[in-house]
């Protein structure tokens, strides 16, 4: 891939990744929080509804999410791809366990006995306490979404937008090095450039799977841990 | 009465708190599965006349008996293999002092690091005669030219291969996250019994995490049935025409965007929810492992979720 491709490709891919990564792991936490230590109506229909969702693969529903995009003028816009890609019910359900097991509702009347308002209670009392669960969403909503290919390719059909995965998929369609069916080309692409993009897109993972697996472990077994 | 005035200042804010979640739950969840149900009765090319007929147009399309027979294959092989490994993997990293742990990461976190776009590419090298890392295997078979390999009658099991080592990393984490939250005197107590490693894992460790695998199960079937950037990348990038309209992901796609037919897409994506809700309402309401829903939590029952 000339070096200038990969270059925006790989910007392309850290910026809307870096975005997903914020705005997925904070609506989810503040719907965990709300969903935990809250009291609001329609509780049990928000939960149930979420957990549909979380079992419903997104591509299921990528056509009306295209003709929805395409009616607020977002096709071919990154936003398409950051905003859909926020939605993280996974995470929402996981912010809810993990707040409802590891801070007790005493925590919070006690806060609030003391004048804490609710959003206070959430940033004085909840978020200190929420490393473990904060690393666990980003983590995921990371993995999800630096190597995702269908909602980009589906969204983002100008050249400009491509993310790391689409250029990869692009050059698989383009050069001879891979797909004899093209024919002879000036680009200068062989094997070894294909296997440099496509490590440019693993090694990311492969480094936070090691830094972060033991966290991980202990951040989904907060509020249970094995004695 | 306070406790009432209480609960009517606190939701304001705690509704604010909840909304930017709403909101996204709402646009990219609720409103478009509505609208995929709204874009079926509309009339297009393959439905002149509008109408519910969109389902048995789209069941009759001549691609959508081999996309069902591939899937199913895919499935057959996918969905099993997953179920099996993952827990014996995490079986066996639960294993305490083990020599091998180590090695054992690695497996697991190497493959599911290689997904997607990048699964393709590697396993396009890995099955190739002339650049293969494993060409002494490959010749053993009597392999030696990449047209043995690139047949569509093998594209069920290269594509359960790439499939399975892509996802099976993540969820090795999250079992072994579950195994670990058993507790130690459950453990200790098989151990003063006599139950050997084997007889802990299949009568004491499995039985509790049942939850959690029937979850993944209904994950990985959700998943494994609209597999599409394999299929796809193959087809369009490695071998022309070898994985067109392969699978129903692949066929929704060509329906929307190779043929302007929005309404048979959308039909296309309701039949497959249709399965993957089935699945959902399954772990809801059959299992325990969302009795948080319910209007109360254990909090032995919730010690993890998986993805």
């Amino acid at each position: 891939m000339p070096s200038e491709v990969s270059k925006f490709m790989s910007i392309n891919s850290i910026w809307y990744t870096a975005a997903i990564v914020v705005i997925a792991t904070t609506t989810a936490a503040l719907a965990g929080f709300v969903i935990s230590a809250s009291n609001i109506r329609f509780k049990r229909t928000f939960l149930i509804s979420t957990l549909i969702m979380m079992l419903v693969p997104p591509v299921a529903l990528v056509i009306p999410l295209f003709v929805e995009m395409d009616k607020v003028h977002l096709v071919d816009n990154p936003w398409s791809v950051i905003l859909i890609s926020s939605l993280y019910p996974f995470g929402a359900f996981l912010a809810y366990i993990y707040y409802t097991t590891s801070i007790p509702a005493e925590l919070y009347e006690s806060a609030r006995l003391d004048g804490c308002n609710d959003f206070k209670l959430f940033t004085k009392i909840a978020l200190p306490l929420s490393t473990p669960l904060i690393s666990l969403l980003a983590f995921f909503a990371f993995i999800g979404n630096w190597a995702n290919y269908f909602m980009p390719y589906v969204m983002l059909p100008s050249s400009e937008h491509y993310t790391l995965p689409l250029g990869l998929g692009f050059l698989f369609l383009s050069t001879p090095a891979i797909n004899p069916g093209v024919g002879a080309t000036s680009v200068p692409i062989y094997k070894p450039e294909i296997a440099l993009a496509g490590a440019l897109i693993a090694v990311p993972i492969m480094i936070m799977f090691l830094v972060s697996q033991k966290r991980l472990i202990r951040g989904m077994l907060a509020g249970s841990i094995k004695e | 009465m306070a406790k009432t005035k209480h609960y009517k200042h606190s939701n304001g804010a705690m509704y604010l708190m909840l909304s930017p979640y709403l909101l996204l739950l709402f646009f990219f969840g609720i409103l478009p599965a509505l609208m995929g149900l709204l874009e079926i009765p509309k009339p297009s090319m393959a439905n002149p006349n509008g109408g519910w007929d969109a389902f048995k147009i789209v069941v009759h399309d001549f691609r959508f008996g081999p996309a069902l027979k591939h899937v199913l294959g895919f499935m057959g092989i996918f969905v099993p293999l997953m179920i099996f490994f993952v827990i014996g993997m995490a079986l066996m990293l639960d294993i305490k002092h083990s020599a091998w742990k180590k090695w054992l990461r690695m497996a697991y976190i190497v493959p599911a690091s290689i997904s997607g776009a990048v699964a393709v590419l590697v396993w396009y090298v890995i099955l190739q005669p002339t650049l293969s890392p494993i060409k002494g295997v490959l010749r053993y078979f009597h392999i030696t030219e990449s047209s043995q390999i690139w047949q569509q009658q093998n594209l069920v099991y290269i594509l359960a291969i790439m499939a399975f080592f892509a996802a099976a990393g993540n969820w090795i984490l999250i079992q072994y996250g579950s195994l670990q939250s058993i507790s130690t005197e459950v453990l200790e107590a098989a151990r003063v019994d006599g139950a050997s490693i084997w007889q802990t894992a299949i009568r004491i460790k499995l039985p509790l995490i049942s939850k959690y695998i029937v979850y993944m199960s209904v994950l990985v079937f959700a998943g494994g049935l609209q597999i599409f950037v394999e299929p796809q990348l193959l087809n369009g990038g490695i071998y022309t025409g070898i994985a067109d309209s392969w699978s129903f992901d692949q066929l929704s796609y060509n329906l929307a965007f190779m043929q302007g037919d929005f309404g048979g897409a959308s039909a296309l994506s309701i039949l497959l929810l249709i399965p993957s809700l089935l699945g959902a309402l399954l772990v809801i309401f059959k299992t325990d492992m969302f009795e948080g829903a319910q209007g109360h939590i254990k909090k032995k029952d919730v010690e993890i979720v998986g993805i």
